[in-house]
């Protein structure tokens, strides 16, 4: 069988071609071959180019399956920065790869874990919205952990 | 403290977090090995940061430049959020629900409870179903202590979960023999080391009375971060049963049980699980008469409550043979829709959730006659499967079954020699397994202590974070939800 090519296009209309049986680690991806053999351009309208890049970098990885895990690992490391993080798992989310959306929120969460309040809602964007009252009822909630 | 809005002050709160567990690493609370020498490098780094966090606290000023690490260890991630090239706000500001809920449940359990306090929407995610169940899935073993000596805390009503700061100990218990004190040790869980901190340390009163002789209490059973609690002083008449979440800090008191256990009838196997397939928390429990009538089999009788139900049903006689006050372990491991008991000689009697019958299960072979009088046993589960400790005068042997409920699958997995442990061997009590890790380690409870077996060294430790008098149990904690229902109110602790 000769080696089949997807073209994938981002947000921003930028096309990247892939090998079938490497894009299909993506089952969303998967699932758009087997039901009309994707001869097409499949679109991806919520990832931007530079994540897809990440993306089809990653897809296209050539580990042994013993040294995939720290592959993985290493590869979201390398991208320690959050909102790239954010996009990340974003994509993975929506091609639902489940490997790296793992990865990119495991480490987000080792992130955030040490951040302030403040810096987490800076970090993901949050408004506080919260109220005095709402504060006072979590602290008397959980009054073991403050 | 209220500080964390605070402009370039926002470090203290920071540390306030880990006040408490520096505390407890640097007095008494950790245990690690083996690499010592950089954990204590790293301690007296954290211990520097400490006292200048006090410092900076006690002399509480807005421009107040923070210490040099901490000032470091601040800007590293700010750097990372700010400076990044290709922050794209649209996608940031509908980070989806998924996403969050998969990065919260990834967090430290405190760290969960403070993200609470971060917005709105997350305060109601952390209640949410879908949360709580990834969150429990991924939840690591921790230990439930229940320490039997810990200094009286006087309450009217209902239990009481209230947080300790300082290790107990039992010169400080100064009044009653007392109902003891419920503890949650956090596992550090690494493939080549780990470290074991309380850091929230749960102190359960179970007195409903303030009374001069005060109840006694055990943990029953322990699933999916739910403990179940009994509650007992038969003279008093006092025999209640508590399912808590010490997490969220709810809990509610079952009905009262049909047969209460006093003069004539005594519990002898008490078990908490989960159906996994609808998902119902039973409580068993296991009664028999205490007086033997002549010509007649001392029966075993059973009744099971489902949790929202409001009522015991009984389950009628257990076919299973098995003599009261032999065992003073009464809990049920919860393991494959099943909670297991050792009972009678060397079986193990097992209670489906699902069908609601009891069976026994293949044991692992007798021990040598010569061995029987010396003989102690205990039930755990390594590496997700059932094992069976045997404690001798000489050795404890571990007993796994690979393949759950197939005879010849029972496997003598470890062997460990009196010879090394150089605590004192139990005698009277079998070694009850806690968790495995994954280095290798074995958690253990004997002698009242918690100790660690490391196969590589071939060393059995006290951990020393405990004073005496104690007993263990896995507990993975969550934050599941108790539900309100008629006959099954919530409380929370107070």
């Amino acid at each position: 069988m000769s080696k089949k090519t997807l073209t994938l296009m981002s947000k921003d209309k930028q096309l990247f071609n892939i090998e079938e049986h490497l894009a299909v680690q993506s089952v969303t991806i998967r699932n758009m071959v087997k039901e009309d053999g994707a001869s097409s351009v499949i679109p991806l309208p919520r990832v931007d180019s530079e994540t897809l890049a990440l993306v089809i970098e990653y897809l296209n990885r050539q580990q042994a399956p013993e040294e995939d895990e720290d592959y993985v690992k290493k590869f979201v490391d390398e991208r320690g920065e959050i909102p790239t993080l954010l996009e990340l798992a974003q994509a993975a989310l929506d091609l639902d790869i489940k490997k790296l959306m793992d990865a990119a929120c495991m480490k987000v969460a080792d992130l955030i874990k040490d951040f302030t309040l403040e810096e987490v809602r800076e970090a993901l964007r949050i408004e506080n919205d919260r109220t005095p009252e709402e504060e006072k009822a979590i602290r008397d909630e959980f009054q073991w952990a403050f | 403290m209220e500080i964390e809005d605070k402009p370039n002050c926002h470090h203290l709160h920071h540390n306030s977090l880990m006040t408490h567990d520096l505390k407890f690493l640097i007095l008494h609370s950790s245990y690690r090995i083996p690499k010592y020498s950089q954990w204590a490098y790293s301690l007296v780094l954290k211990v520097i940061t400490l006292a200048y966090a006090i410092q900076s606290t006690q002399s509480v000023g807005k421009t107040e430049r923070p210490p040099p690490e901490e000032e470091n260890r601040c800007k590293q991630p700010k750097q990372s959020i700010s400076s990044s090239p290709n922050l794209n706000q649209s996608i940031m500001e509908d980070l989806p629900t998924e996403l969050t809920i998969d990065i919260l449940s990834r967090l430290p359990v405190k760290t969960i409870i403070h993200c609470k306090r971060v917005c709105k929407k997350w305060r109601n995610l952390v209640s949410d179903s879908s949360f709580v169940n990834l969150h429990l899935s991924r939840s690591p073993t921790g230990i439930i202590i229940h320490h039997k000596k810990p200094y009286l805390i006087r309450s009217a009503t209902g239990i009481r979960i209230i947080v300790h700061h300082k290790k107990p100990r039992i010169d400080n218990w100064n009044i009653h023999n007392d109902p003891g004190i419920l503890m949650w040790v956090e596992i550090e869980d690494i493939v080549d080391h780990h470290r074991l901190h309380y850091h929230g340390l749960f102190n359960v009163d179970l007195n409903r009375d303030v009374l001069a002789i005060l109840p006694k209490s055990r943990v029953v059973g322990s699933v999916n971060g739910l403990i179940c609690v009994w509650h007992y002083f038969p003279l008093l008449n006092i025999d209640d049963t508590y399912i808590c979440n010490p997490i969220t800090r709810e809990y509610v008191v079952l009905p009262r049980e049909r047969f209460l256990i006093g003069d004539d009838v005594g519990v002898v196997l008490y078990g908490f699980g989960v159906s996994s397939l609808t998902g119902e928390y039973k409580v068993v429990r296991a009664f028999q008469a205490k007086k033997v009538v002549q010509n007649q089999p001392n029966v075993l009788e059973a009744e099971v409550y489902t949790l929202g139900t409001g009522q015991w049903r009984s389950l009628g006689p257990v076919p299973v043979s098995c003599r009261l006050n032999t065992f003073k372990e009464f809990y049920g491991l919860f393991l494959n829709n099943h909670c297991h008991w050792i009972v009678s000689h060397n079986e193990i009697c097992t209670f489906d959730l699902e069908k609601e019958t009891f069976q026994l299960l293949p044991s692992p072979p007798p021990p040598p006659v010569k061995d029987i009088w010396s003989h102690r046993q205990s039930l755990a589960i390594l590496n997700g499967c059932l094992c069976k400790l045997d404690t001798y005068r000489s050795e404890l042997k571990i007993w796994v079954m690979k393949e759950y409920g197939i005879k010849n699958s029972w496997h003598r997995e470890v062997v460990i020699r009196r010879e090394i442990c150089v605590t004192r061997w139990p005698l009277y009590e079998p070694i009850h397994l806690i968790a495995g890790l994954k280095d290798g380690s074995l958690l253990m409870v004997f002698e009242n202590k918690l100790c660690v077996y490391d196969p590589r060294s071939q060393t059995i430790e006290d951990t020393k974070m405990f004073d005496p008098e104690l007993s263990g149990w896995a507990y993975r904690p969550s934050f599941l939800k108790l539900q309100n229902s008629e006959s099954e109110r919530v409380h929370l602790l107070t």
